[in-house]
């Protein structure tokens, strides 16, 4: 047996060991840290394993049993919902307030070895999570060490209202929060003080209208907001924000946790749009915030409250331009100076604001913000204001110097800002402990500063680069500083390396820059994975960005590259060039009805797609209320959508083992972006003759990476064009074409294009038919009359489709079978639109079904009929709202069916056409997500869909349309039905004009077995007799 | 003068502009259009197209101009310089012209190659148009219009772009077009002269010169629509340059 002092003897010596080989060893403490940690734990079990190990002294053997004995704790805490904490040795001390621990172990979970120690003394266990704390709280701590609480032996009994003060534990959590909020330093304190909050709410019976229950929510709250600044994880955001929304209506009217509960509620709503890019809850602030200020008569009731709306008004005035927005933070500003405004906080907030309002607001001095950045800092310095508040203002002001420098070339505001810098970060004082650590909140702005500084000096090629960094390794190593502090969180971490990247191309490193895009990527895609629509919209221009930047580096590195890795760098060309467009779409296609291969059971299938519809229904209702300006507010349900998810993850993950097959199911139905494998495989499986285009815009050029069947790989051809040649070439085609209406004016947009018909005609001269995939500049063009110029030059016909996405195409033909439904024609609803209604007879004939014509033709009759229809065809008004393109509507007779309701419909139809203006027009939501008529029919299940790209003509569309059914009658492939009618529309006299034959796309898969009435069995309501 | 025939400052056509024939269209604008009140010839803006003037590039620009262009085409080719005016009056009313179009199609009677434009004048000229953006503090990153992502560091940026008001197409080849833009909000008026400088194939015929003449209009500010100004029933094809000038060894006068 182990006397009392030789077991703290040996803890000691267990202690001064791990100390020892932390000082020694960085790798080691880094593999422990990642791997492990401290652990304080509370247990009757412990006691005689603690005392059989050290009787027996370290074993392997032992060493297991304590690990999987630790590991089944975790998993029993994990199992009851108790706190699983992070904490340093700050947090240990608030936890030593819980009671005594019993013991401490370290360990490393990542190989099963480690240190374990143990031990009763407070003091020397408190000094060695001190060593701990430290540690975390330096470089590397983000790596995850860790502290656990254990269950608590006995649950206590349940709280009533007025029961004394709060839990101890508590107030060791609310200083650790206000800690952290002071030096930002350790986030492991913060999380052990959100998780004992948590606890604490749960293990005892709150009254919720007790005063004690609301600072307890508001203080986790706080936590909460503090860490979501941190991490992002947007999970916080919203439970702050739950807990606030509370608290606005349980606490007392007139307290004070209402009123900070409603301040707390739109930082945490505006932080979540912040971090998401969703209005939702931007509105949803805006409001709350304008209904308290409305109740309290007065903005300096609450000037937090007024602050913190203000802020939320010039988020929104950033996400939608509304020039209403700014004016009201302004005058909510002005409102405020009357009192309090020499205080050197509400200085720097009210200068944060009126930056913002300045930076938004054109023809406005840039000097005010300079002056008004300086004034704050100056006023800062003379209160005798340290630490990082006096950095933050800094900070600041060194933004504005850099600005200021960036404006106006003047040498000496980058030198100031330089130099500030380097000396506020002790950059040029290495190996000192530095004033402002790394990972602190104030650091990590200066740093970027810093950063930005460099970066600046190096692009403009100023003299001052050769003193502050000669040869780039100052930027570089800023950079991977900032990268490093931006942890696991993505996007902030996509943006991070992001920015790497450009360090790594500044100092002329192409191939780094390629890998830290990568990395970007493979950051955004993490994000994009589990997010709701709102974050994938707010992220989707990020990921435009990162795949631009990634494909430009890309082929930069192609040139004298040998022929492997030429054949591979073609491939993952293609493969980013598709990977951003319609990502949306496509993962609502995986979702539709795709057969399941046999080696998934009926009972796993059935579960799958009843999460998978529950799942598209939340997902339908998010995109329909982000874009939805008129709508109501209404929360995002994030986390009934987690749940969700996470359940069918493990559905889809148990699927994954039944074989490939079910695997490549899985991959389909995950809306994953194409891998090499399968973007092969398609390319393979098309019939020969055809060649795939994918457009990709870089910054000043046009690339399409083409690929054929049983080619070697693929292609690629670009031409010089910026965003002012595409502007250019498109305005000249609209006055030429659709704005035209059958005149001739020329065709000068063409000739601006000789380049680039020239290589299409090249890479396309094998072939007879083409898909493209648009992106970017070349989403605008006429691709009929693109096709029919590359077939002049040919000599040889040429049919056309256009796929939002070579993965749309992917799904969109794994399909199940469609609808052999009843068919649905409609024509002229409003009236005036003869030869729409000749049409709609016309379509209907062939099909044999009635039309619905003029007040037939209405919302409640096509809504009923489309979901079981086979064709439907709607010759009608259209109009496409470019600001709003999912309120681009078909003008049916008793009101419109926008894009939005088709959403919300279901439809298996093998063909829809909307033979009506524009109705194939599409513009970006964000990023590369574009939406239109097109799309959402796409989205609501069609298997293809025949649209119009300008304002068509009421004459012409009736021949296209009748030459069409008849081609496919014939049995043509769809593509080239439309192809050959285009064709036989610009024969017919007086309609040789491409304003007549050249606006009708195909979109979707592109064959066509047969078009004949549908079977009697399935004919419902519109069924006509033959001849009808 | 080559078109001697024609007496300088009577134009060609002078005439007010008329609306393109309208068909019927699916879109919700053409149910607006089809619903608002004609509009009545006296409001459409007028237009005269002079006579082209054309002298040899020799006769406008000296001998050394000539023998310097010379060098760069094929033997025996001439130059030409052409200059061609139009005015456009819009009348005070509801009508402006958003956009107008002069255009000038390079015919051979003979039906030989015609000739090409090798140079025209404006080419571009351009308005400033002031823009506000919030511009994101790196060089790496592009700058964007105000709709950037909100939580970024932003700093404000005014910079003017410079918008073509006249863009002409048809360098290098016979279909010469200028194209006039209004403004902002303003609409597309008074004189307009250009100039282009011709290389006629050797051994070419006589040249012929199609001209027209088309337009947008903003009527009652909302509705857009296309309109022409109507030509003789030549169709607006005019003889620009006499078989016999370019048999001629002697250089054409000067403008």
């Amino acid at each position: 047996m182990t006397s009392e002092a030789e077991r703290d003897a040996l803890l000691q010596s267990a202690l001064q060991e791990v100390v020892s080989k932390i000082a020694v060893h960085p790798d080691f403490v880094a593999g422990t840290l990642v791997a492990g940690g401290v652990f304080v734990v509370r247990h009757p079990d412990l006691g005689p394993l603690q005392r059989s190990f050290l009787a027996e002294g370290p074993s392997e053997g032992r060493l297991e049993q304590v690990d999987q004995w630790l590991r089944e704790q975790l998993d029993q805490a994990r199992a009851i919902g108790d706190p699983v904490m992070l904490g340093t040795a700050s947090t240990a001390k608030g936890l030593f307030n819980l009671g005594r621990p019993q013991s401490i172990l370290v360990t490393r979970f990542e190989d099963g070895s480690g240190t374990f120690f143990s031990g009763v003394i407070p003091y020397e266990l408190r000094d060695g999570v001190a060593q701990w704390g430290d540690l975390m709280a330096g470089e590397g701590f983000d790596q995850a060490p860790r502290l656990w609480p254990a269950p608590a032996p006995q649950s206590p009994a349940p709280r009533q209202a007025g029961d004394g003060d709060l839990p101890a534990e508590t107030a060791g959590a609310a200083e650790a929060i206000a800690t952290y909020q002071r030096t930002g330093t350790s986030l492991r304190a913060l999380d052990a003080a959100i998780a004992t909050l948590e606890a604490c709410l749960r293990r005892y019976a709150w009254d919720h209208r007790d005063e004690r229950y609301a600072s307890l929510v508001l203080t986790l709250s706080r936590g909460l907001l503090a860490r979501f600044r941190r991490i992002g994880d947007p999970s916080d955001a919203r439970r702050a924000a739950e807990g606030c929304r509370e608290l606005t209506t349980t606490s007392a009217e007139n307290s004070t946790w209402r009123a900070r509960a409603y301040t707390l509620l739109i930082l945490a709503l505006t932080a979540e749009h912040h971090r998401t890019g969703a209005s939702v809850p931007l509105d949803e602030a805006i409001e709350i915030g304008e209904g308290r200020l409305t109740a309290l008569g007065d903005t300096l009731t609450d000037p937090e409250l007024t602050l913190a709306l203000t802020q939320a008004l010039l988020d929104r005035h950033m996400l939608y331009g509304v020039s209403a927005d700014p004016d009201r933070a302004k005058e909510l500003i002005l409102d405020m100076r009357r009192e309090s405004w020499n205080d050197v906080d509400w200085a720097a907030q009210a200068f944060d604001c009126l930056r913002q309002i300045h930076a938004r607001t054109p023809g406005v001095d840039p000097a005010v913000t300079f002056r008004a950045a300086f004034v704050t800092w100056s006023i800062a310095e003379r209160r005798g204001i340290g630490g990082d508040d006096l950095f933050r203002y800094a900070t600041a002001y060194m933004r504005e110097l850099l600005a200021a420098y960036i404006r106006d070339e003047n040498p000496e505001h980058l030198r100031q800002a330089l130099e500030t810098t380097e000396e506020a970060l002790d950059l040029d004082k290495p190996g000192e402990t530095p004033r402002l650590t790394r990972g602190a909140p104030a650091r990590v702005p200066l740093v970027e500063v810093w950063a930005d500084c460099l970066e600046w000096a190096r692009y403009r090629t100023d003299p001052l680069i050769e003193r502050f960094d000669p040869d780039g390794t100052r930027l570089l190593s800023a950079r991977e500083e900032l990268v490093a502090a931006a942890g696991d969180a993505a996007p902030r971490r996509a943006m991070a390396l992001h920015r790497m990247a450009g360090a790594r191309r500044a100092v002329g490193d192409r191939g780094g820059a390629l890998g830290a895009e990568r990395d970007a990527l493979a950051a955004w895609e993490d994000v994009f994975a589990g997010a709701t629509t709102a974050e994938r919209l707010g992220n989707a221009d990020l990921g435009a960005e990162l795949y631009q930047a990634c494909f430009g580096d890309l082929l930069a590195g192609l040139p004298g590259a040998e022929r492997d890795a030429m054949v591979n760098g073609l491939w993952e060309a293609l493969l980013l060039s598709e990977a951003p467009k319609s990502r949306l779409l496509t993962e609502a296609l995986g979702r539709g009805e795709l057969p399941a291969p046999p080696a998934i059971t009926a009972e796993l299938l059935a579960r799958e797609r009843d999460l998978v519809q529950r799942l598209t229904d939340i997902d339908e209702h998010d995109l329909v209320a982000e874009t939805d300006r008129a709508r109501i507010p209404t929360p995002p349900q994030a986390s009934r959508r987690q749940e969700l998810r996470s359940e069918l993850g493990a559905v889809w993950d148990e699927m994954v083992k039944l074989g490939a097959e079910a695997s490549e199911y899985v991959a389909l139905r995950r809306g994953r972006p194409l891998d090499r494998e399968r973007i092969q495989e398609l390319i393979a499986a098309l019939p020969s003759g055809t060649t795939v285009l994918s457009a990709f815009d870089t910054p000043g050029a046009t690339n399409f990476v083409f690929a054929s069947p049983g080619a070697p790989g693929p292609g690629i051809v670009g031409i010089r064009l910026g965003p002012d040649d595409w502007a250019a070439i498109t305005g000249r085609m609209w006055r030429e074409i659709p704005l035209a209406r059958g005149h001739d004016r020329g065709a000068t947009w063409l000739s601006r294009l000789q380049e680039l018909l020239d290589k299409l005609t090249e890479v396309t001269r094998d072939s007879d038919r083409v898909i493209v995939t648009p992106q970017g500049s070349t989403r605008a063009l006429p691709w009929p009359v693109i096709g029919r110029e590359l077939e002049r030059r040919r000599g040889s016909p040429l049919s056309l489709v256009l796929e939002p996405a070579l993965g749309v195409l992917e799904v969109l033909r794994r399909r199940a079978t469609d609808s052999a439904g009843t068919d649905v024609v409609a024509g002229d609803p409003l009236g005036d639109l003869a030869f729409a209604r000749d049409e709609a007879e016309s379509v209907g004939r062939r099909l044999g079904v009635a039309p619905l014509i003029g007040p037939d033709a209405t919302r409640g009759a096509l809504a009923a009929a489309a979901p079981a229809a086979r064709v439907i065809h709607l010759a009608a008004h259209a109009q496409f709202d470019p600001v709003d393109p999912l309120g681009s509507a078909v003008l049916l007779a008793d009101g419109s069916w926008t894009a939005r309701d088709l959403i919300a419909t279901t439809l298996s139809s093998q063909l829809v056409v909307l033979s009506a203006c524009e109705s194939g027009r599409l513009e970006p939501l964000r990023g590369d997500e574009v939406a239109g008529l097109s799309m959402a029919i796409l989205h609501a299940g069609a298997r293809r869909v025949l649209v119009t790209l300008w304002p068509v003509d009421d004459r012409a569309a009736q021949l296209f349309m009748e030459h069409f059914y008849r081609l496919l009658e014939a049995e043509l492939d769809c593509d080239r039905a439309v192809h050959e009618a285009a064709r036989l529309v610009e024969a017919e006299p007086g309609f040789d004009h491409p304003y007549y034959w050249g606006g009708y796309v195909l979109l979707g898969d592109y064959t066509w077995g047969q078009l004949s009435p549908a079977p009697p069995q399935t004919r419902g309501a519109h069924h006509a007799a033959s001849g009808a | 003068m080559l078109l001697a025939e024609r007496e300088p400052g009577t134009p060609l056509w002078e005439a007010p502009l008329v609306l393109e024939g309208e068909t019927s269209q699916r879109g919700a604008d053409a149910r607006s259009v089809a619903a608002s009140a004609p509009v009545d010839a006296r409001d459409m803006p007028v237009v005269a197209i002079e006579p082209p003037q054309v002298a040899s590039l020799e006769a406008a620009a000296g001998t050394e101009v000539a023998a310097a262009a010379a060098k760069t085409a094929a033997p025996g080719a001439h130059f030409f310089v052409v200059r061609l005016d139009f005015s456009l009056r819009p009348r005070p009313g509801h009508v402006r012209v958003e956009w107008a179009r002069l255009r000038c199609e390079l015919l051979t009677a003979d039906g030989g190659t015609p000739p090409s434009a090798e140079d025209m004048h404006p080419w571009t000229v351009e308005e400033k148009v002031p823009h506000h953006v919030s511009l994101e503090v790196s060089p790496s990153l592009k700058f964007s219009e105000v709709a950037v992502s909100a939580g970024t560091y932003t700093h404000n940026y005014d910079y003017e772009t410079l918008e073509p008001v006249i863009s002409a197409a048809g360098r290098g080849g016979p279909d010469l077009t200028w194209d006039f833009t209004a403004f902002h909000d303003g609409t597309v008026t008074g004189g307009k002269r250009m100039h282009a400088l011709l290389s006629v194939p050797p051994a070419s015929g006589a040249v012929q010169a199609r001209l027209s003449f088309s337009a947008d209009l903003v009527v009652e500010r909302r509705f857009r629509r296309p309109a022409t100004l109507p030509t003789s029933d030549t169709r607006g094809v005019i003889e620009l340059i006499p078989a016999e000038t370019l048999s001629q060894d002697s250089p054409a006068p000067a403008i």
